[in-house]
């Protein structure tokens, strides 16, 4: 038993360690810019400068602008400046271009010789002009180049114009497109990953350390927020499997036990229908129904508490109190698709376990059949009663958006998906990492108990 | 037996979306509806099972973020801080005026328009009962310039603002600014002044000026270093003990995704005083969050929350019709300065894309050919009124020379033409040689799936233009890919929604060839000498008169040259308890001002 523990707590931290660097990957691929999150443009234009300083720190401050991981394969035509450049536009272009022209130095010189342009040039027509120029370069007899051109005759006491000009020409001239081809290999001590998991001796402590970080958006620390989310799901979570688990298991034994009777059928057709019903429409139909002044107005439509707040002074188990039919309907919209699930496959292997051999010598040595069933069967059930445990516990901690949005419930999936929205970075991660260490502990510990619930398993 | 009957019944009649009961007529009142705001001022006949608390329940579809004085985006925040936090001055919403809230009086501005001095009131109180003075405006003004302070969408805004001196006493001081700016005085509406108290307990910036805040290497100064971690922290983010002003309200309980509620002061400085931000009725307010719209109605129909904006078009329409909910609130479609519009991509070759819409023709043919009154009809149910340009109706900057541009597809078809976009192939799509390539009519018209709206106007839109012999796709993004496409000219046309406030407007971040490509909101493109001039020169005219007739010039090029297509301002759906009186809705956000709703006379009450 001690070593299988020790391989589940082996391959747990195994896992974990996997974990981390999965999130890490999707995380840093999710579409768009982490950045025009906390940044937004400005009116005066002359006070961009400004603005984009504070952006560049707060890019800084939050690692964004180092490379993603202590690696990277990559296309020998990229130049410098590509690693060095924070903004995702900017940095496609840069790509695009090198990609197009297959020239490291000279694509290099020219961006750096059009910033410089760009600099010099403070009128609206050649900046739009200079910005244009990063993206539309693929021939020299385009708009760009005509009004670069006119550019030239308008200030031909400019040399950095003749000069960019010519760089544009010679890039063209010297055009090796294949050259993306060749890859090349560069080191990264100081990186993203890096820093989520030692921190960076300023702003953010590290995973290993056992910081999750400050969120993006908030400001605050990610453990806080998950904790504030997780304690809603959990105990929905809990309440919804145990309620799940316990009406699954009598309905399923009671059908494979008596397989083609009414009860079966009538169970079997039932449960089928339950589990087809999307959870959406579920929700929002008992809200109709037991919401609804209408109707039933029994219980409230969203929330799970009341919004005033408790009355001063309240005792911990009236407060418990006061928060019950703010559960149920979301405990409802929990409980029928798992038990459904649940019931199915339960009633499945209870009526595999009752064509066996041992429980046909129970019934030749007299036993009832309700012995037989809670006494032989039962602990044979347990087991897929643990597979299922172990799949459906870390599914509902995870949470559950749509049940989430519907009732305004503050949990696990509704953080989950404001930080996609949001691209909070910290918390998602945060929220992969917790939710994954939860299936894999789940998945362990349903391990050990097989080994407890069939002695078979022990040998 | 009979429950199990019943049940199929009331599934039955739940799914049939609850057909309401009809309305008894007595229940439509009048409201006085003056030129700014809508005065609703009915009698009602108080309902027994109507709550005699004073507090207000507010429906919100989400909370901010954070409520820091200057970092931030929400846009939630800025209608919390009414309550929480003092101004120098905001703007009447009565009047769409600026009126003095922390200041004696409105500022004595120089000619120039470069040095704005204010005095402050004598009786401006902070919560520990000392006086508010220059010194804490100073630091206000050293904080949200800081560089190290994580506000850049702020900025530009105190970017303008590059000195300050103090007056004669403690209470006056004046701003020194860089340059003429329309926003020299209206800035100060959305900045509060803050505590240095709170803010800087320690001091840290005390031995620093205004002017080396902005300054890259005073700033990296241990002490500065110092207390912008802290202010940065999510201390003065989300931690109601140290989000402080001197507001009507202080922030009681933030329970994180359920629940806000803020409670009135005892004491308050400017109890007595007359108007609109002085008041401080109800003694809390709650903000409740709910994200669903029907748990939203339902909530509504239980009374459980008194005010709400977060209701669609559709929904309060649906509940107009139900005589319970006519009981007990008041609703009105209230106009606002937002609007929504079809962008068009004016420089497609920037992205690589087709060039569709960078001639004036195709895009006015494009304004011709969409069906706004049957989108407005269908969509809208009517309620929306239509844009001619980027000025709302509601400004008196609004050029009234303008008409909108009609349905008219014979015309479109001309202009089409004369722009060389005919069926040559006989396919039924119109195409044109770009570039030596023929080229077929075809686009994709981009929106944002989280406003359930727009794709039903993409979708009718759609059709009218592949009547004309175009090929449409629609294509629903989420937000990022939504602005990462916008911000990179990286569509054909899309949907998309800009809003306005009833100040002078700066045009610059919307129309300015200066606004492509570099962060700023120019996601159509366009580019325009004249417009840019005219731009350049609204954003520094102080004479009221000028910059109107300037306004209205520029809103004439717009309208030439139809870079977008103006569909239809925005109308904010609100609803109100009826055991408040003579409430108020404006047009400005945030529509109402909670702290003014007053309870009606409970007397009447039968028992």
């Amino acid at each position: 038993m001690i070593k299988t523990i020790l391989r589940s707590v082996f391959t747990l931290l195994l896992s974990l360690l996997l974990l981390i660097l999965a999130a890490h990957f999707i995380l840093i691929n999710i579409p768009g810019d982490p950045a025009s999150h906390f940044a937004s443009a400005s009116e005066n234009k002359s006070a961009s400068q400004e603005a984009d300083e504070s952006i560049q720190q707060a890019i800084r401050k939050r690692g964004l602008h180092l490379p993603d991981f202590y690696f990277s394969i990559h296309s020998a035509v990229l130049p410098p400046l590509y690693s060095e450049t924070y903004n995702p536009d900017e940095k496609r272009n840069i790509k695009q271009m090198a990609y197009y022209f297959g020239n490291t130095q000279k694509v290099e010189s020219f961006i750096k010789q059009l910033k410089h342009c760009q600099s010099q040039f403070s009128d609206n027509s050649s900046q739009l002009l200079f910005r244009q120029m990063m993206t539309d370069y693929c021939s020299t007899q385009n708009n760009s180049a005509t009004a670069l051109h006119k550019l030239i005759n308008a200030n031909p006491e400019k040399e950095s114009l003749v000069l960019l000009y010519n760089l544009q020409k010679e890039m063209h001239q010297q055009r090796k497109s294949l050259r993306k081809f060749i890859p090349a290999f560069s080191f990264h001590p100081k990186n993203r990953f890096d820093q989520y998991l030692f921190g960076d001796n300023e702003n953010a402590k590290g995973i290993l350390h056992g910081s999750f970080g400050t969120s993006w958006q908030t400001r605050m620390p990610v453990s806080e927020m998950i904790f504030s989310g997780f304690k809603w799901t959990f105990l929905l979570s809990a309440l919804a499997l145990m309620t799940s688990l316990i009406l699954s298991i009598f309905i399923g034994m009671k059908a494979g036990a008596s397989a083609g009777s009414v009860f079966d059928k009538f169970s079997s057709q039932t449960l089928f229908i339950l589990y087809s019903i999307p959870v959406f429409w579920l929700a929002i139909l008992l809200q109709m129904l037991f919401s609804n002044p209408h109707l039933l107005n029994w219980l409230p439509a969203s929330g799970v508490q009341p919004a005033g707040g408790f009355h001063e002074g309240k005792y911990f188990f009236s407060r418990l109190i006061s928060i019950i039919p703010y559960l149920i309907l979301p405990l409802v919209c929990f409980v029928i698709p798992s038990m459904a699930f649940m019931a199915r496959t339960i009633r499945a292997a209870t009526g595999e376990i009752m064509q066996q051999d041992f429980i046909r010598t129970a019934r030749a040595k007299g036993l009832s059949e309700k012995t037989i069933l809670y006494k032989h069967v039962f602990r044979n059930v347990l087991l897929p009663s643990i597979t299922l445990f172990a799949v459906a516990w870390p599914a509902l901690l995870s949470g559950s958006v749509i049940i989430e949005t519907i009732f305004s419930i503050p949990g696990m999936g509704l953080l989950t998906f404001q930080a996609v929205q949001q691209q909070d970075y910290p918390v998602l991660a945060g929220v992969f990492i917790t939710t994954g260490a939860i299936t894999l502990t789940t998945f362990s510990l349903a391990d050990i108990l097989y080994r407890v619930a069939d002695p078979r398993l022990k040998t | 037996m009979t429950a199990k009957f019943l049940l199929p019944i009331f599934l039955i009649y739940a799914l049939s979306g609850c057909e309401p009961k009809k309305q008894s007529p007595h229940f439509i009142g009048l409201a006085s509806d003056s030129n700014l705001f809508v005065l609703i001022n009915e009698s009602v006949i108080p309902q027994p099972d109507w709550s005699k608390e004073h507090n207000v329940v507010v429906q919100w579809l989400a909370e901010p973020d954070q409520l820091h004085p200057n970092n931030g985006l929400s846009s939630s925040k800025n209608e919390l801080f009414l309550y929480l936090h003092s101004f120098l001055l905001l703007v009447d919403l009565r009047t769409n005026d600026l009126t003095p809230v922390l200041a004696e009086s409105l500022p004595e501005v120089s000619n120039n328009g470069m040095r704005v001095k204010f005095r402050l009131r004598k009786e401006a109180r902070w919560d520990d009962g000392s006086r508010i003075t220059s010194d804490d405006v100073a630091f206000t003004v050293k904080a949200g310039k800081c560089k190290l302070t994580e506000n850049p969408h702020q900025k530009s805004v105190w970017y303008n603002l590059s000195g300050f001196q103090f007056g004669e006493d403690s209470q006056s001081f004046t701003f020194l600014m860089r340059q003429p700016y329309i926003h020299n005085v209206t800035m100060w509406v959305d900045l509060p002044v803050i505590q240095k108290k709170v803010y800087d307990p320690e001091g840290l910036l005390n031995e620093f000026s205004v002017e080396q805040m902005d300054d890259s290497l005073t700033v990296q100064n241990q002490k500065i270093k110092k207390w912008a971690e802290q202010y940065n922290s999510g201390k003065y983010s989300r931690d109601i003990n140290f989000i402080s002003g001197a507001g009507t309200y202080r922030i009681s309980e933030w329970k994180a995704g359920q629940s806000l509620t803020i409670t009135r002061k005892n004491n308050f400085w400017a109890e007595g005083l007359n108007g609109i931000y002085f008041h401080a009725l109800p003694g809390k307010i709650i903000f409740k969050i709910i994200r669903d719209a029907n748990a939203a109605s339902l909530d509504l129909l239980s009374q459980q929350s008194d005010v709400s904006s977060a209701l669609s078009t559709r929904q309060l329409l649906q509940l107009k019709d139900d005589s319970l909910f006519n009981r007990n609130y008041h609703s009105r479609f209230v106009d606002t300065f937002f609007f929504t519009y079809a962008g068009l991509n004016n420089k497609p070759e920037i992205a690589g894309r087709k060039k569709l819409f960078d001639q004036t023709a195709v895009r006015k043919a494009m304004a011709y050919l969409t069906p706004a009154d049957e989108i407005n009809r269908l969509v809208n149910k009517g309620l929306n009124k239509r844009m001619t340009g980027p000025v709302s109706f509601l400004k008196k900057e609004f050029n009234t020379s303008l008409e909108p541009i009609p349905a008219d597809p014979e015309k479109a078809m001309k202009l089409l033409s004369e722009a060389g976009w005919t069926d040559t192939d006989g396919n039924r799509i119109l195409d044109k040689v770009i570039d030596k390539k023929k080229t077929e009519f075809e686009f994709s018209i981009m929106y944002m799936t989280t406003v359930t709206e727009w794709k039903d106007m993409a979708s009718i839109m759609a059709d009218a233009y592949r009547k004309a012999g175009m090929k449409v796709n629609l294509l629903p993004v989420d937000y990022p890919a939504w602005i990462t496409a916008a911000q990179q000219l990286n569509y054909d046309m899309m949907l998309g929604s800009w809003g306005q406030s009833s100040l002078p407007d700066d045009f610059t971040q919307v129309w300015h060839s200066s606004s492509i490509l570099t962060g700023g909101s120019n996601f159509s493109g366009f580019s325009n000498l004249t417009a840019d001039a005219l731009i350049d020169s609204i954003k520094v005219e102080t004479n009221e008169n000028k910059r109107m007739e300037l306004s209205a010039r520029f809103q004439q090029v717009i309208y030439q040259e139809q870079p977008v297509i103006f569909l239809f301002a925005s109308v904010r759906r609100m609803v109100v308890h009826k055991r408040f009186e003579n409430v108020e809705l404006y047009f400005e956000r945030p529509g109402i001002l909670l702290n003014n709703l007053s309870l009606i006379p409970f007397a009447a009450v039968q028992p």
